[in-house]
């Protein structure tokens, strides 16, 4: 009888705990995890360029992620944009519509010379500043080819259209570009003429060259450390030929120059954008050039060029 | 004269030497040697202590079981151990070297194997510190998750390794990741370890001999790794008899069969095991699909493993061993649905697989020295794809398909020498050379409309190809009664796109006897490391990357100090070890980068390097003898990284920082017939990383700017910040065995997580009963009991 006493209490314990567990693993649920408490701030988003007709700025607060509100609209922002010596622009209260502080301009913002600070204070949050630079208008050429490639898809085959571009890297202020490409074309049923829409670009394997669907663009950048890097020159980017649908009357391209801190942003989203994507890569946080810590100041310069 | 051809040349040079030294000898010392082995298998007793009791000298035979011992002339008592085996003392009267083998008898139980008065071979004795040995025999009867004994989840009870996780057994040594430890199963290395994403580990229990784990203070044999050498030998194979071993469990099944192919000549061992849950649920499918023909599923899983070893004493001074072993993951869904004559079919699958061979030639080429040749293969190949097809009422086909393959494979050559010239040095030596070829991920796309092939294309990263070299050399030796000194020198170079990587390695170890019997240990190792795992902290998947040092990526290097005390009190052994690491050169994904899929033809762009550090205090206190055996062990230690690019350039703690580890292991037979065990565990929360606060943000929009896009951003906390919940855990095990005369049974209760903690698994945002987000811990293991049957002959 002894030797039975071990089966004995462990067929026991096994059948209570296993009874007795069923419902705790249920959900699962070991605890919550406690956060810190969280301040509030100042998170000031303004990003504007030389040809920018309006200036405007979205100043929220930051909240906590257990904060079921989320992040609310500082709906007594005052913002002012100087340079070194006076205040350029300022926005307030006034300037409030549909949660975005918007300032138009009598004309365009035109190119902004040497250090340019944002600052925005509010009364129940502490002040945050930030300062930038305008790069130097782009310069650059560029060679449209019609039909010059084709590329499989599912239902046949696209044709694509290919732009060159040749930029010049010489002025210390400006690195990084954002290309958009724009198009108008006549309207199948209207037969109107379409104002300027966007036209997307094809992937590229070119290191320089990453599409960013945050802007609607493409980033070009010469990255030092990369393995094949080599300059701004041939830089090709493809463009499906939509005129086999409609008649593209007039076609745009887009070159901006853009801030270091703007770049940084940008690339930033795109990172963020792609965790959502990929299974088991590390988080990622937004860049910021803000005292505070979040949301960004980005200065750009841009020359368009119509395409004949 | 290259460099290379100078290292052949030396290396030629001293083994000339040597070989002259071993031969031509002072006539007053002469040399006992031979091997240290099984009475009644002949399986070679590595680690086997030979002491000779009148001058109070001895040595440890090698990992293939040779021992050498140099004595003066005259009469002289020696004594032979090993743990289990009954020790044997016998008379030699030296006036010519001899040739002896040693035959221990095994105990009939642990507590037969006493060890008293003088053992050499305590822990105070030995001049290596921070390695760690387990007897195969305790591990089988430690609990086991489903009745099947993983010795990587044992190695994680020891103090200074940790687990990755709930479950997995992935080893982090000392603030190291789980690609620092070099895995060796009979010497050559292993790149994955694990079966069922880690949940268990490749090796089976049954296949192995012994197991060791060094976490420091490496003899300059060893290189390659940052944090820990792990030497697991599998059986070589009974000489007399043929044995088998057959158990069953819930999980798994496991046979092992061995014996003499020409008797104590030459023998095998084989030994197999399978998962059959995809067997056991085949009839459930098939039903649940019966209910609607035209729509099927079939999910699929099974691991197997095979170890095989072949051993054959070719003559008193030549022995060959070849060794292989091979395993599977294999995990999918296939699924069907017919309509009419058209039909959709989808087969996803992700599969790994290890493969290796070894073959190794021992040859004595004299009482004195001793060599050991290997040629070795290794290969790991990680596969995951979709395939699916779709045909029309009309028959078109259209097939689309994708597979991503990546992997590491190595061919390599090994010559090692043992050289005993007398009872105060020894000395070892050697070379190897490793060709390594990585596949860093490759995506394979095929797509198929009826009789067009419209892709089919390989994108991704070329192969990369580099020669690894090393050299080492190391003595060890005695100044005076109390200090014992093991130095080192082990120098490697690193072949790879017209780079060369080299690195010089000093290795020291001392042992400084204090009174009252108390040993004072410090060891200094650098170490350099030219392959590395890019991981995903915290997934723990086959989905891992192995990725070579390059011109653009520098090798990670470490050097570690440790400082310990040890003592034997009565059967109890006890160390303090305390140590700081310091690590160069760590490859991470950069923040947001993964490399799954990833077409990208350079994935060095996507990864960072960085700095860490590791540091900590140690307790162990082990019984390994006795009716009653086991461990206490307790760790308190940091370990912390930085990257300029993650973190915003700020140290950090690493994922698998945990302030404090505690373990209790015990095992005890209260009959014959009864043995029980116990594990309990604690370790401090896991570091993780949380989306802390959020905010809102725009990008322009529209042709000149005119609008905004708006959105909501995350900001994750500091890295690692936050802790998951402390870690704890009872395990029970109870094994009843029955002895016939030439055969036992066992029956196996065992319980994970005895008294069913939820332990945290993971963390996700919720909602809790008012709606409000919050942050919650997920556990996924309760209790679960487990039943296995064994039976041996």
């Amino acid at each position: 009888m002894k030797s039975l006493t071990f089966p004995t209490l462990v067929t026991f314990f096994i059948v209570v705990s296993t009874l007795s567990s069923c419902s705790k693993f249920f959900d699962g649920v070991v605890q919550e995890i406690e956060f810190p408490e969280h301040t509030p701030r100042i998170v000031p988003t303004l990003i504007v360029n030389d040809e920018a007709e309006r200036i405007i700025a979205l100043v929220s607060s930051s909240a906590s992620t257990l904060d079921s509100e989320g992040p609310q609209v500082i709906e007594d922002a005052v913002l002012t944009i100087s340079n070194e010596s006076e205040i350029l622009y300022s926005m307030d209260e006034n300037n409030l519509f549909d949660g975005l502080y918007i300032l138009e301009l009598d004309d365009k913002l035109g190119m902004l010379e040497g250090p340019i600070t944002l600052r925005v204070e509010s009364p129940s949050f502490d002040e945050v500043s930030s300062t930038s630079t305008m790069p130097d208008k782009p310069v650059y050429t560029v060679d449209f080819q019609e039909s010059a490639d084709t590329i499989n898809n599912v239902w046949g085959f696209d044709i694509l259209d290919r732009y060159t571009f040749n930029i010049e890297t010489t002025s210390p202020s400006s690195k990084h570009f954002i290309i958009k490409f724009y198009m108008k074309y006549i309207d199948l049923y209207t037969e109107e003429i379409s104002d300027w829409e966007t036209m997307y670009s094809y992937p590229s394997f070119d290191p320089r060259i990453t599409l960013n669907y945050f802007i609607n663009g493409v980033m070009i950048y010469e990255e030092s450390n990369s393995s094949s890097a080599t300059s701004l020159n041939d830089l090709a980017i493809n463009i499906q030929r939509y005129s086999e649908y409609f008649t593209i009357v007039e076609r745009k391209v887009v070159v901006e120059a853009i801030s270091d801190d703007l770049f940084k942003y940008y690339m930033s989203l795109e990172r963020i954008a792609s965790v959502d994507f990929q299974l088991f890569s590390e988080p990622t946080l937004s860049y910021s050039n803000v005292s505070g810590g979040f949301g960004c100041f980005g200065l750009g310069s841009v020359t368009e060029t119509i395409i004949e | 004269m290259t460099l290379t051809q100078k290292l052949i040349k030396n290396f030629t040079l001293i083994f000339t030497m040597l070989l002259s030294l071993n031969t031509s000898f002072s006539q007053s010392n002469f040399t006992i040697s031979g091997h240290v082995q099984d009475s009644s298998s002949g399986e070679q007793l590595l680690g086997a202590t030979v002491w000779c009791e009148n001058i109070s000298i001895g040595v440890a035979a090698n990992i293939y079981g040779f021992y050498s011992l140099t004595l003066p002339a005259g009469k002289h008592i020696i004594m032979a151990r090993y743990i289990g085996y009954e020790p044997q003392r016998f008379e030699v009267d030296l006036s010519s070297s001899v040739k002896m083998e040693i035959n221990l008898v095994a105990g009939t139980t642990l507590g037969e194997a006493v060890v008293t008065g003088d053992a050499f071979n305590k822990i105070e004795d030995v001049v290596q510190m921070s390695k760690m040995e387990i007897p195969i025999d305790q591990v089988k009867r430690l609990p086991a998750i489903g009745g099947e004994v993983d010795l990587l989840k044992v190695l994680q009870l020891l103090p200074g390794v940790q687990s990755g996780g709930e479950g997995t057994s992935g080893l982090y040594v000392r603030g190291g990741s789980p690609d620092q430890n070099l895995m060796l199963l009979d010497g050559v290395p292993l790149y994955s370890v694990n079966h069922l994403f880690g949940f268990f580990s490749v090796f089976n229990a049954d296949a192995v001999k012994s197991m060791s784990i060094t976490k420091g203070g490496f003899p300059a044999r060893f290189g390659g790794r940052l944090s820990s050498i792990l030497e697991i030998h599998m059986k070589d194979g009974h000489m007399k008899e043929y044995h088998a071993d057959a158990t069953v469990s819930i999980i798994a099944s496991k046979l092992t069969v061995e014996g003499p192919i020409v008797k104590d000549k030459a023998s095998f061992m084989i030994s197999s095991r399978r998962t059959y849950l995809d067997i056991l649920i085949k009839p459930i499918i098939a039903r649940a699909n019966n209910n609607n023909p035209d729509v099927t599923t079939d999910p699929r899983y099974y691991f197997y493993d095979l170890n095989g070893k072949l051993n054959w004493k070719i003559s008193d001074k030549d022995r060959i061993y070849l060794s292989a072993f091979t395993g599977k993951d294999d995990f999918g869904i296939a699924s069907s649905n017919n309509i009419g004559n058209s039909s959709s079919n989808l087969d996803f699958g992700l599969d790994w697989k290890n493969s290796i061979q070894a073959l190794r030639w021992n040859h004595e080429w004299g009482p004195r020295l001793f060599s050991n040749l290997t040629s070795t293969h290794s290969k790991y190949q990680f596969n995951t794809g979709m395939d699916v097809l779709d045909i029309s009422q009309d028959q078109d086909t259209i097939r689309m398909a994708a597979l991503y393959t990546s992997g590491i494979e190595d061919i390599a050559a090994r010559i090692d020498f043992d050289f005993a010239p007398n009872a105060n040095h020894y000395v070892r030596f050697g070379a190897n050379f490793t060709n390594h070829t990585f596949t860093p991920g490759a995506t394979a796309i095929d797509i198929d409309f009826g009789s067009s092939n419209l892709i089919d294309t390989i994108m991704g990263p070329d192969d990369i190809k580099s020669n690894e070299a090393f050299i080492y050399g190391e003595d060890e030796f005695e100044i005076g009664d109390r200090l014992k000194i093991n130095l080192g020198l082990h120098a490697s170079v690193l072949s790879v796109e017209d780079t060369a990587y080299y690195s010089l390695q000093p290795r020291v170890a001392m042992n400084f006897r204090l009174p009252k019997g108390y040993a004072l240990k410090t060891s200094y190792a650098r170490m350099a490391q030219y392959v590395n795992l890019l991981t995903n902290e915290g997934t723990g998947l086959p989905t891992d990357l192995w990725v070579p040092s390059t011109a653009r990526i520098r090798p990670q290097q470490s050097w570690q100090i440790a400082v310990g005390l040890a003592k034997t009190y009565g059967e109890i052994e006890v160390s303090l070890e305390g140590y700081y690491k310091g690590m160069d050169g760590l490859l991470s994904y950069k923040e947001g980068a993964s490399f799954l899929f990833s077409t990208d033809s350079d994935w060095q762009d996507k990864v960072t390097q960085g700095i860490g550090n590791a540091y900590g205090t140690e307790l162990l206190v082990q019984k390994k003898h006795g009716r009653t055996t086991g461990w206490i062990g307790y760790t308190l230690s940091w370990s912390n990284r930085q990257f300029d690019e993650i973190n915003s350039g700020n140290w950090y703690p690493f994922t698998y920082d945990r302030r404090h580890d505690i373990s209790f292991v015990i095992t005890h037979d209260f009959t014959d017939k009864w043995t029980g065990s116990a594990v309990w565990i604690y370790g401090t929360g896991r570091a993780l990383t949380l989306n802390e606060s959020t905010f809102s943000a725009y990008v322009p929009d529209g042709e000149s700017n005119s609008g905004v896009y708006s959105f909501s951003l995350e900001v994750p906390s500091e890295k690692n910040s936050f802790r998951m919940s402390p870690y704890h855990r009872l395990d029970l095990s109870l094994t009843r065995t029955k002895n016939y005369e030439n055969s036992s049974k066992h029956l196996i209760f065992s319980i994970y997580n005895a008294y069913n903690n939820l332990n945290p698994f993971f963390a996700l945002t919720d909602e809790d009963d008012n709606g409000n987000p919050v942050i919650r811990e997920y556990g996924i293991f309760p209790m679960i009991p487990s039943i296995a049957w064994r039976y041996s002959f």
